[in-house]
């Protein structure tokens, strides 16, 4: 049957959104992650670049460039966060064009209805649940990135002589707000994309269903 | 009767009738199953009465008129729900 394969599709589709989720997810902690240990990195530089000057030392590690090399990590993974989210949105309007996939692949051997149905719900309940865990760190690793890069900004520019440190990191705040587009567009295209694989499995299980009552006379195969 | 039928095996088992009567060998081939399963499958469409062994015909195998209604049934079933090519589009 031509849908046959379609079902195939469908699940290897699935099988390649899950891997894409789990991706997502590796890299939006590994952000989170990376930002704190970049943030972190910073302040000990910081503070070593004090304590040589107490103790008189002429050598010290430029802050402005500790900074973003101590951020590089969490930069980087925040770009392969968005590529990834990218790639996926490309798929979902169709164009298979992900470096993953090689083009000529054989298919892989035909699925039992039934068994590619439960498959494919349990890949649609692990994907709903993994994408509110993705998008939780990206904002966090986000608001961290930011506040160090505004913070060696305004402390290149001589305003935290000026200005009290809270209104300092307080510029953060628009930083962040830089992440919140790539959130929302990120998060409703996931949600819709997740919606629209999750009605076409569910109405394979009902197809199902409806087959058998009407031309075997029972509710649901055994 | 059967533990839980494979829907796809029984549509291709259907589709490969809609040409035509055909020899149980000649189905076989068509839906790509070893004779076990084929045996299995099909008995259990006779015993729905979705095909029939015409005993005047060197029992070839062809689809009743029920049959043909639950190939429709799937078919356009799948039709349906595979409109969108596998690959739904975003808004």
């Amino acid at each position: 049957m031509e849908s046959e394969s379609r079902l195939s599709g469908l699940l290897e589709r699935l099988r390649s959104e899950s891997r894409r989720s789990r991706r997502i997810s590796w890299y939006a902690w590994g952000f989170l992650f990376a930002a704190i240990a970049g943030v972190t990195a910073s302040e000990i530089v910081e503070v070593a670049a004090l304590a040589r000057c107490f103790c008189g030392s002429s050598t010290s590690f430029p802050e402005w460039l500790a900074v973003p090399i101590g951020l590089i990590p969490a930069a980087g993974l925040l770009a392969f966060t968005v590529r990834e989210i990218w790639l996926g949105r490309r798929e979902a309007r169709g164009t298979p064009a992900s470096t993953r996939t090689t083009p000529g692949e054989p298919p892989g051997p035909t699925p039992h209805w039934a068994e590619a149905v439960r498959e494919s719900q349990e890949i649609m309940t692990r994907l709903q649940s993994e994408t509110e865990f993705s998008f939780v760190p990206l904002i966090l690793g986000g608001l961290g990135l930011s506040a160090t890069l505004v913070g060696v900004l305004v402390q290149l520019s001589g305003w935290d002589t000026r200005y009290p440190v809270y209104f300092v990191e307080l510029l953060a705040l628009p930083g962040m707000l830089l992440l919140v587009p790539l959130y929302l567009g990120a998060r409703t295209w996931w949600r819709t994309l997740q919606t629209q694989l999750s009605r076409q499995v569910s109405e394979l299980g009902r197809l199902e269903g409806e087959f058998f009552a009407r031309f075997a006379g029972i509710d649901a195969p055994a | 009767m059967m533990d839980r039928p494979d829907l796809f095996v029984i549509g291709r088992l259907l589709e490969g009738l809609g040409s035509g009567p055909l020899r149980r060998t000649q189905l076989q081939q068509r839906a790509g199953l070893n004779y076990t399963v084929f045996l299995r499958y099909l008995d259990y469409l006779v015993y729905l009465k979705l095909v029939a062994v015409r005993p005047d015909d060197e029992g070839r195998l062809e689809l009743t008129p029920r049959g043909a209604e639950a190939y429709r049934f799937l078919s356009d079933g799948l039709a349906r729900i595979f409109q969108f090519d596998g690959y739904p589009r975003t808004p």
